[in-house]
């Protein structure tokens, strides 16, 4: 009896540690586990766009640029124009990469402005601005010249119905349009060099009448 | 009654000589067929993918992932993730927003080779059209995480 009693023992211990050992050596054994490595992933950076042609077309200025792409040879989203005022800097046209001109058509009559251009790519992307183009002023529409001459209209400059207000928060409002130098108000389709300062015969002077500003001293800017 | 020492010596002889066989069976166990034993947690098999560039919005990458195996055994890769860890630039969050990484494209169970290196398959990684500015020239790292277990014979 105790002989059986000491095999009985003798059987379980063994199967219980066969049991226990084959268990958790099986695991041990065919779990090789996780494991974790990494990869790189690095963003592209937008190009400067190339110098814009500032021109005036039907006496409104027109703004053309070249083509840029991204480092890979892809090509970016599209391209931002901005217009500057002095130290204003104003976002005129938005476009697709396709579309390599803008219409600045509500540029102030007798400002002298610059324009510079981004690239643009998704919904936040701005690339560095371009060099600054030459100056180019608006020229006073038929019968708007009498109208400015002394009596300069600060409403009359802002004109953002179309325009994109950018990030820097600044209007172009506080300009004031000046008479050009044409009092019969032909639109003389010229752009104007950096040192071709409009002479505002007649003008007053004063009540606010902003001067010539041909500083654009923006580019280099993001918006 | 009286004390058997001739009997209980015999029982003790059997319980010993059962433990002792059962620690032997149990051991032998857990070094398999008699083959080079790796404990787990001495040394991982390795897991990377190659480098993408020029990520800008819209733009679509794909990384080769490449298991190798250390292990003197065959080992079965049976799961494969990747996700964005961080980014250079401290404005620029890896977040869904500025970077995004696609499912694992790729056969699994991928079985690889005792020492040996194998291809497992490719991710996606696509920068949306909601990248920040900020992103622009960050580096972004990425995790992949792999699990594994060892090929029975």
């Amino acid at each position: 009896m105790k002989r059986r009693t000491a095999a009985l023992i003798v059987a379980s211990g063994a199967l219980g540690a066969i049991a226990v050992g084959g268990g958790l050596s099986a695991w041990a054994d065919w779990s090789v586990g996780t494991t974790s490595g990494q990869m790189i992933a690095t963003g592209d950076t937008l190009p400067v766009a190339t110098k814009p042609v500032a021109k005036l077309a039907g006496g409104v200025p027109r703004v053309s640029w070249e083509a840029v792409g991204f480092g890979s040879g892809q090509a970016v989203g599209g391209y931002v124009v901005f217009r500057h005022d002095g130290d204003d800097r104003l976002a005129v046209c938005r476009g697709p990469a396709t579309k390599l001109t803008c219409i600045d058509d509500k540029a102030v009559v007798g400002r002298a402005v610059t324009y510079t251009v981004a690239a643009t790519a998704g919904d936040h992307w701005t690339g560095p601005a371009s060099p600054i183009s030459d100056l180019v002023i608006r020229p006073a529409v038929p019968g708007a010249a009498g109208l400015a001459v002394g009596s300069p209209t600060p409403s009359a400059s802002t004109g953002t119905g179309q325009v994109e207000e950018t990030g820097t928060g600044r209007t172009e409002s506080g300009g004031a349009v000046e008479p050009t130098a044409s009092p019969s108000g032909t639109a003389t389709e010229a752009t104007a060099s950096p040192s071709a300062e409009p002479s505002p015969s007649g003008k007053a002077g004063s009540d606010g009448a902003k001067p010539h500003a041909p500083n654009p001293g923006q580019g280099g800017t993001k918006p | 009654m009286m004390f058997d020492f001739h009997r209980a010596l015999t029982v003790k002889r059997w319980v010993a000589c059962g433990t002792a066989v059962a620690c032997v069976w149990a051991t032998a166990g857990s070094y398999g067929s008699g083959t080079e034993f790796t404990p787990v947690g001495t040394y991982a098999f390795t897991v990377d993918g190659s480098p993408m560039r020029n990520l800008h919005p819209g733009a679509v990458a794909r990384t080769r992932v490449t298991v190798a195996n250390p292990f003197p055994f065959p080992i079965s890769v049976r799961s494969i993730e990747a996700r964005p860890a961080s980014a250079s630039a401290r404005r620029c969050k890896p977040v869904a927003t500025n970077l995004r990484v696609g499912p694992h494209r790729g056969w699994l169970p991928l079985t690889v080779p005792a020492h040996g290196r194998r291809s497992a398959g490719e991710f996606e990684i696509m920068m949306p059209n909601t990248a920040a500015d900020t992103c622009q020239s960050v580096t972004f790292r990425l995790t992949i995480t792999a699990t594994a277990t060892r090929v029975k014979r």
